[in-house]
């Protein structure tokens, strides 16, 4: 822009019209100027409260609103955990199941003085050194009983003397016969009250007088007294029902993030480990093999597969090339499987007996050349050992990859699945 | 025409004293002013005139407000410039300077020929004027329209000087650029 015409469009801006105001506007705005001109500093000061006490009153209603909505969340926040908590404490069946002594078996063998002799699986997730919580806090009794198995069994030597399931040593440890014995009949009635799922299992079977070796190896072979006569069918009927309903429930109750109760791992075996098909009379089968994440350990099952029971004995023997044992999962019984882990001796041949089972007429033997490894194991010892390895994971919280992985292997898919939606669920 | 600066204090003073004949004092040596700025803006006498009605009863309702930093008429075109503003962004009766098919508002007021030297190229200068930005706008109208120094601009915009006067020379650039525009288009 040249100066001359900055210059000229200034001229002209400064130019503009200069217009007269019409007549009687000096009187229209000398009308409006109010009657009290004078400058009140009470009403300037009263106006300035107003506008302060506005504000502090919009500053206060937001800090309430905020307040009120931390609280809201507060209150919310606890209530759904008491709900959660007042959820586990009524779990109708998180009471009894711990009591049930089937889980824990003592050894055969009684350890030798001085020596230490964890019964443990070593490739399994150790059990829990507590109970769960809501158990342990609404059942103090049961808790005292489930220190006294774990004192049992990791017992250095000799008995505790408050240790009422620990069987006495035997003079003679060899042959190691575990039966679906009896135990007394104040047992039955006290199993019956806080096992009764198992109690009705197990009523069905015919159990065999006092060649157990112990009664907690009786205790943990599930084996009960006989039930009056007439009761049998009902119970037998409520047995065949029992296990597809349990697992469902504890399938349910795992996908809710909850942990399985030690009665669990016998039904999730049981669900894992059941038959292709039910034979028309009776079928044994006894398999040992290594164990699946631990190819040191040894595991031995035993499955006695029935279309009826018809109350048969079932007598499991351990034999010459078998150091020890103890039970994982399961009871002798028709219709279930039972796991072992044993050690072999070090002087064991592959032409000794492992174990025998007789249901019956019916015998099963097998020796050292039958040991087969876990890759070569039958698909039910694969889909057994690896569903008693996770139903241990899901009692200590512990991960389950590896095992998703080997039932992955084994084309185990549903366990795999199962297993995957709970490590999700974590 | 504008009160001296001691004369406007004690003026004002007297006004706030509750003086009545000291406002009308004030009001008969600033209203021509603050017409005649408005008048400028809106280039229509009838509307300037309400729009002064209105700036003066403003001004007294906010007097209680005004500290005397500035001149009385300085605030008063502040006031008159605001109320303006408010008049044209009224939607009803903003009529767009930049859109042809808008209609037509009847105007009973006389033609700006009436008042105007040169009227078309007042009314085209007006236009030009309005459509530049607001900072811009109020510069230019403050200095040229409302008599006011760029000292007192500056001081009411809170800026300096100089901004003021960069502010200026921008509005002359847009403004030639627009006039030039304009006489183009009537020259085809």
């Amino acid at each position: 822009m040249t100066h001359n015409r900055k210059a000229d469009l200034q001229r002209k801006l400064a130019m503009a019209s200069v217009a007269t105001p019409p007549d009687g506007l000096a009187d229209r705005i000398k009308n409006d100027i109010p009657n009290d001109l004078r400058f009140a500093p009470e009403s300037a000061r009263k106006q300035m409260r107003q506008s302060a006490m506005f504000n502090l009153r919009i500053a206060a209603s937001i800090v309430l609103l905020v307040s009120s909505l931390y609280f809201a969340l507060h209150l919310f926040s606890r209530a759904g955990s008491n709900a959660n908590a007042v959820a586990t404490f009524h779990e109708p069946a998180s009471a009894p199941a711990p009591m049930r002594p089937a889980n824990v078996t003592l050894p055969n063998i009684p350890p030798q003085p001085g020596s230490i002799h964890a019964q443990q699986a070593a490739d399994l997730p150790t059990l829990p050194g507590a109970p769960p919580s809501s158990i342990g806090s609404v059942q103090p009794a049961m808790r005292l009983s489930e220190k006294k198995r774990e004192e049992a069994v990791g017992m250095t030597a000799g008995t505790p003397a408050y240790v009422d399931t620990v069987e006495a040593p035997t003079a003679a440890p060899e042959p190691m016969i575990v039966t679906n014995a009896a135990p007394s009949p104040g047992r039955v009635a006290e199993m019956e009250g806080f096992a009764p799922e198992r109690a009705k299992s197990d009523l069905a079977t015919t159990a065999k007088t006092s060649a157990a070796p112990s009664i907690a190896s009786a205790q943990a072979a599930g084996a009960l007294a006989p039930p009056p006569p007439a009761a049998a069918p009902r119970m037998a009927e409520a047995r065949d029902a029992a296990p597809a309903r349990n697992f469902v429930a504890i399938e349910e109750s795992i996908a809710r993030g909850e942990t399985p109760r030690n009665g669990d791992l016998d039904v999730i075996v049981r669900h894992f480990a059941a038959p292709e098909s039910v034979p028309s009379g009776v079928r044994v089968e006894l398999e040992a093999s290594s164990a699946p994440l631990d190819a040191s350990k040894r595991l031995l099952r035993v499955s006695v597969d029935a279309a009826t029971s018809n109350g048969e004995d079932i007598t499991l023997t351990f034999g010459d090339a078998v150091e020890s044992h103890h039970a994982l999962t399961g009871t002798l019984a028709p219709n279930e499987t039972a796991l072992y882990e044993i050690e072999f001796k070090r002087t064991a041949t592959p032409d000794q007996m492992i174990a025998s089972v007789k249901v019956g007429g019916v015998t099963r033997t097998i020796r050292g050349n039958d040991l087969h490894t876990w890759n070569s194991a039958s698909t039910r010892m694969k889909r057994a050992s690896l569903a008693a390895a996770w139903a241990r994971t899901l009692q200590s919280r512990s991960r389950a990859d590896a095992i998703v992985v080997r039932a992955r292997e084994a084309h185990i898919d549903d366990l795999a699945d199962l297993a995957e939606r709970v490590e999700r669920n974590r | 025409m504008i009160p001296a600066w001691n004369e406007e204090s004690r003026l004002l003073a007297a006004v706030r004293g509750g003086d009545r004949s000291a406002a009308e004092e004030l009001v008969d040596r600033t209203y021509s002013s603050v017409f005649a700025s408005l008048f400028r803006l809106c280039g229509d006498r009838e509307l300037a005139a309400d729009l002064t009605q209105e700036t003066y009863r403003k001004a007294w309702e906010a007097l209680s407000g005004f500290s005397g930093g500035s001149q009385f008429f300085t605030w008063l075109y502040r006031i008159g410039y605001t109320t303006f503003l408010n008049h044209i962004r009224r939607p009803r009766l903003m009529k767009s300077l930049d859109d042809e098919n808008a209609p037509e508002l009847p105007d009973s007021a006389p033609s700006p020929e009436d008042v105007l030297s040169s009227s078309e190229e007042s009314e085209r200068l007006r236009n030009a004027v309005l459509t530049l930005s607001e900072d811009l706008r109020f510069t230019v109208t403050a200095h040229f329209w409302g008599g006011l120094a760029v000292k007192e601009i500056a001081s009411i915009e809170g800026i300096t000087t100089v901004a003021i006067r960069k502010r200026l020379h921008k509005a002359f650039t847009l403004l030639e650029e627009v006039l030039g525009a304009a006489v183009e288009e009537e020259g085809r």
